[in-house]
């Protein structure tokens, strides 16, 4: 499994120091990692793979992996007195999942975010968002017709930004890539769809 | 339908997932015991067993080495080819030389009977035939000189001169050289062939010994012998004496070099003594 880890133990995160807690604590606080992750990470392998079972066994990998990883680094900073160091979870979790997904599956095919669609695992944010989307003659099921038309690179960077909601920076850290690329990449697929929806 | 960018990331901001594509409650816990059970596994550390050769001898085995194998035993067997096709050709050369030098000889031969038989019949109007029959036996001898000098390039000495004492034989037998000139001249040279091969010989055999100076000189005290011998007999029956003369003088001066260690001179005195009793040979016969 591909896990280039090193940038994002560099950046800044509002959880609570691991290095300096107890062991009780630090389960306690993976536990927190892990409830708040677990959703996401789990569509995310579902969209990828549209297999329930496949999925969930992935997901337990990356975990279990990044349960093993911290306890490490927490024993190494023991020793190096060195506890200076903050973790970016959720983009660690993703890029992990990704290549876990790549490694084990080597998925050419196309995204499967229409079966999502399909089991109405996303919605609009509130009834009178909806309203509004109506007013301007878009309609989230006709978005994700041609959401699903798009590349498949494209169609993950639609899903981590929107769909999950990730910031810029956790893509580019997910993705290995500088956040100015992150950005004119989501510009140009938003043109993109506008073009598509207008032909 | 005109849309503007804007209003896409807008509707694409609002979207948010709900709770129908989500794990279970019981399956989230039952992960996430199975995640605090797991032992921390150590890092495998791959150890090949048998070493991976590098791909340049991979290459070089499969393209390189094979041409190198081919180069030398094609080189190899090809010599021990060619050594035997050249063996071959040689032997065939060999043979067809033989075959024809005796067919020569036995020409030679025919045409020394057929003038002997004119001879004898004494005959003035067989004269034209006589000297059509001598130039025969000329060209012959001649021819047959040839393919000898033919053989001496090729360090055979030893079978040239069995083949021109065949020929000398024949030539000097009952007086042939007095039936025609040029069947004297013929006999004359071939004596002074064989006596050339006789030299070389002798040379050869010299050198051949040269590693040991007493082989050589007991070779030459052996051959003064045998002279002596035959100079011996030769006195009884000659009427002429000065050539018997020179001839002794020739042994004796032999003799003394063979005594001063001087082989040289002794072998060439010796062949001195080998021309004056071939001459003195043709003189006495009958």
């Amino acid at each position: 499994m591909k896990e280039d880890h090193t940038h994002i133990e560099h950046m800044n995160d509002s959880y609570t120091d691991i290095w300096s807690i107890s062991d009780t604590d630090f389960k306690k606080h993976f536990e927190n990692i892990y409830y708040e992750h677990i959703d996401s990470l789990y569509r995310f392998a579902y969209f990828r793979i549209t297999d329930t079972e496949k999925a969930t066994d992935l997901v337990q990998d990356v975990f279990i992996k990044y349960f093993a990883y911290l306890q490490k680094l927490r024993q190494n900073r023991e020793v190096e007195n060195d506890t200076n160091v903050d973790l970016n979870h959720r983009a660690f979790l993703f890029q992990s999942l990704r290549n876990a997904i790549i490694d084990q599956y080597r998925l050419k095919k196309s995204y499967s975010l229409d079966a999502l669609i399909d089991n109405e695992g996303y919605d609009l944010l509130s009834d009178e968002d909806a309203t509004s989307s109506t007013e301007t003659d878009i309609s989230f099921k006709e978005l994700s017709k041609h959401i699903v038309k798009l590349k498949p690179a494209h169609q993950e960077l639609i899903y981590m930004r929107y769909f999950e909601g990730m910031s810029v920076t956790e893509i580019s850290l997910a993705l290995n890539e500088r956040e100015n690329t992150i950005s004119v990449k989501l510009h140009r697929i938003a043109e993109t769809l506008k073009k598509n929806m207008r032909s | 339908m005109s849309k503007d960018v804007n209003t896409i990331i807008n509707t694409l901001q609002k979207i948010r997932p709900n709770k129908s594509v989500c794990l279970s409650d019981d399956k989230k816990a039952s992960i996430l015991k199975t995640v605090f059970e797991t032992p921390i596994a150590k890092p495998i550390v791959h150890r090949h067993t048998s070493r991976i050769p590098s791909p340049f001898i991979v290459m070089f085995s499969r393209y390189v080495l094979p041409v190198f194998v081919l180069f030398f035993v094609g080189r190899v067997f090809g010599e021990g080819m060619l050594q035997k096709a050249q063996l071959a050709i040689g032997n065939y050369n060999d043979v067809k030389s033989e075959v024809k030098l005796n067919n020569s000889l036995l020409e030679t031969r025919k045409d020394i009977v057929a003038l002997k038989s004119l001879d004898t019949l004494n005959s003035d109007t067989d004269l034209a035939e006589k000297i059509a029959l001598a130039d025969k036996v000329t060209t012959g001898s001649r021819e047959i000189r040839n393919q000898v000098a033919s053989l001496v390039k090729e360090n055979k000495i030893t079978e040239a001169k069995q083949v021109v004492l065949t020929l000398e034989t024949a030539l000097k037998a009952d007086e042939l050289y007095k039936v025609a000139t040029s069947v004297s001249n013929a006999v004359f040279e071939t004596t002074d062939l064989r006596l050339e091969l006789e030299r070389q010989e002798t040379e050869a055999s010299v050198s051949r010994s040269a590693t040991s100076s007493t082989s050589t000189i007991n070779i030459l005290n052996e051959r003064l012998s045998a002279d002596k011998k035959n100079l011996a007999k030769l006195e009884v029956t000659a009427s002429t004496t000065d050539m018997i003369d020179s001839a002794n003088k020739s042994l004796v001066k032999s003799e003394e070099y063979i005594k001063a260690g001087d082989v040289e001179n002794a072998i060439i005195s010796l062949q001195a003594h080998d021309r004056i009793v071939a001459e003195l040979k043709l003189v006495l016969l009958p």
